[in-house]
Formats: structure tokens, sequence, C-alpha cells
């Protein structure tokens, strides 16, 4: 069996002209570009939109790709960019209208329980309370599960940056769920956060 | 560890339990074939060649040779035309004629009118430069008068101010001066 071609193998053959081999890309990395939209705030329904708005953006600007970074840390840095232009492009719209598709998401993901789907909709909903640069690296770090330097670089921001937010976006989140969300704070942490 | 690296550290570990529900979320998409029909249709289509490439040559030259043969066609039939007298022939040349006749006494006038502006720029020029010549005694008498005038009001400024300097009255020394006591709150000299 021929194994597969490698991310720079297939950007290369499409920046040489062979198109058709982007879909490979695409089919590889649509599960990602969807799950960090929808853990960036992007309603379920909208997610597909925001995927084929981040595709298309990675197409047009593929040549600006570099090859010393993974493939997927530059696909974050564009989706992240897009969930927050989709966001910006909504706000004219009602706050309930902005709120309720993460609310009203009842299509469960793997592993998942009624419970957790219902904290995470309140946790969502929490997160879309902070300011946009201190959410982006909190979701990066700690739900995407991104070490400080590929935040930094997905962001474009130097690590200290990265860091000092992070430690405020914590504080933030915590105040936050003190004063609005008390049930959501883990049992076993009460202590740690108060 | 510092008090501030351990609230660090604690509060990292509070934010990785806290979010650990949306972990657990994924979505799953499928936006191959729109992304691939979004850039197809971005994309300028090619023109299909009904040919096949080996045969672009050959097609290139046939189109000059008949282009060639097309001109050489259409003036041997003009010329023949002229020969034998035809009223289209012979109306066509009157209009070009016409229309030579008028292009060259445009132009002839145009140049006409482009040079007696010139001409009229030159005299102008010619009466200004005499004018100036003429004149010149006159604006180098006034330039002396002038210099004279301002030399004489120098003098005369200076003559007022001595005699003002020397006439007016002494109302105390200054501070620095030799033998003076004059202080800043009123002190005597």
């Amino acid at each position: 069996m021929a194994a597969e071609p490698t991310d720079l193998e297939l950007v290369q053959e499409v920046l040489a002209g062979r198109i058709e081999q982007f879909e490979i890309l695409v089919r590889r990395y649509q599960r990602l570009v969807a799950t960090a939209a929808l853990r960036m705030g992007v309603p379920r329904q909208e997610i597909e939109d925001v995927a084929n708005e981040v595709f298309y953006k990675v197409f047009r600007s593929l040549h600006r790709y570099e090859p010393s970074h993974a493939l997927s840390t530059w696909l974050y840095r564009i989706t992240v960019n897009a969930a927050l232009d989709h966001k910006r492009s909504r706000r004219h719209d009602a706050k309930s209208d902005e709120l309720s598709p993460s609310l009203a998401d009842d299509r469960p993901g793997q592993d998942e329980t009624a419970g957790d789907r219902e904290r995470a909709a309140l946790l969502r909903e929490a997160l879309q309370r902070l300011p946009d640069h201190y959410r982006t690296p909190l979701v990066l770090t700690h739900v995407e599960g991104m070490p400080i330097e590929e935040v930094a670089r997905a962001l474009d921001l130097p690590e200290g940056t990265v860091k000092s937010r992070l430690f405020r976006a914590r504080a933030q989140l915590k105040e936050i769920l003190r004063r609005h969300y008390p049930g959501l704070v883990p049992p076993g942490l009460v202590e740690a956060s108060s | 560890m510092s008090r501030r690296t351990q609230e660090e550290r604690d509060l990292a570990l509070w934010a990785e339990a806290t979010l650990s529900p949306l972990r657990r979320q994924s979505a799953e998409v499928d936006v191959a074939s729109l992304v691939m029909r979004r850039i197809a249709a971005s994309r300028p289509r090619p023109v299909a060649s009904i040919l096949p490439i080996r045969w672009h040559r050959p097609a290139w030259a046939a189109t000059l040779v008949l282009g060639c043969a097309a001109v050489l066609l259409l003036t041997t039939t003009a010329i023949v035309m002229v020969a034998n007298g035809d009223e289209g022939a012979r109306a066509a040349i009157t209009l070009a004629g016409a229309g030579g006749t008028l292009l060259l006494r445009g132009t002839a006038a145009a140049g006409g009118v482009l040079r007696g502006l010139l001409e009229a720029a030159l005299a102008m020029g010619r009466g200004g430069w005499a004018v100036l010549d003429a004149a010149s005694p006159l604006v180098r008498a006034a330039g002396v008068m002038a210099a004279f005038c301002g030399a004489m009001s120098i003098g005369f400024s200076a003559i007022v101010v001595s005699r003002a300097q020397r006439h007016a009255p002494v109302i105390g020394r200054a501070p620095w001066t030799r033998g003076s006591w004059h202080t800043l709150n009123g002190g005597f000299s």
C-alpha cells in the first residue's frame, strides 16, 4: 500500500498546479477546523460556512505557508481569525440570537454525556463573556491542548504576551463562573479556586 | 517556589479541570466538495482548443498565409475596380481627395494661427525689453536715492539716540556695578 502523502508534499503539489490534491488536505483537516470553530463559539449550524471559508482562505494564501511550522498551527490561526470575523459579523444581531445556538446545540460529540453537554453549553456561554484576546489563548491552551509556543505562533504573539493573557483570562473566567455559574466550578477544585 | 508561580499553577490546573467538558466536544463537517467547487468557480477557465497541440504551429502559419492572401486579393480587386472606372471606386477616390484637401488646409490654418501667436508673444517680449532698457537709468537713480535716504535715516536715528542717552536722568546703578548696595528687597546704594 502506498504511503499517504505528507502535508508538505500535498501543498507543493497544489502549488505546482495539481489543485485536486487540495481535496485530500481538506478531508484530512476538516474535523480539526470544525471542532476548533465550535470550541471558539461558532454555532454548530454555521460551522460548515466557517470551515468552507477557512479552507478557501487557505487555498488562496497557500503560497504564504511556511513549512517550518505545522500546517495544523497555520490552520488554527486561520480558523481563529475566521471565528472572530464570524462573531463580529453577527454582533449586530440580538444577544439571545448569539447565545441560543450554543445552548440549543443538542447533538452529542464523541464520549459526551448529557451532563457534559449541558456543562459545555454553559461554559461556552461563560467564555463568550471574556474579551476575544483573552478567550482565544485560553481555548487554544486548555481546550485544544496546544503548548504555549504553538499558541504564540498561531496568534502571532510573543510567548510572554500569551502567558500574561492566559493568566488574566483564567482569573477573569474564574470570577465569571463564581458570580454567574457557581455550579460549573469542579467540586475537587473549590478550595483552589476560591 | 514563589507565591505568584504557585498561584499561576493552581489557576492553570483549575482552568484545565473546568474546561474539560469542552474538550470532549467535536464537530463533523464534510466541506471538501463545496470547497473544491468554490475553488473551481473562482479560477479562470482555459479556452478549450479544438486542435491537438502538435497542430498549433501549422495552424498559425496557415492563418498568416491566408491573411496575406486576403490582403492581396482585396488590393487586386481595388486596382481592377479603379482601372475599369467603377462608380463606387470613383466616389471613394473623390471622397479621399476631399478628405486629404481638408486635412491639408486645416493643418495649414492651424499652423498659421500658431505662427501668429508666436509672433505676437515675441513682439510683446521685445517691447517689454525696450521699456526696461529705457527705464534703467531711472531705476538706478531711484536705487541711489533710496540708499542715500536709508543712510540719512540711520545717521539721524543715531544722533537722536545718543542725545537721548546723554540727557536721560540717572535713577540708580545696576546691582552688579562697583560700589552699589542695591538689593532686590530695596536696599540702599
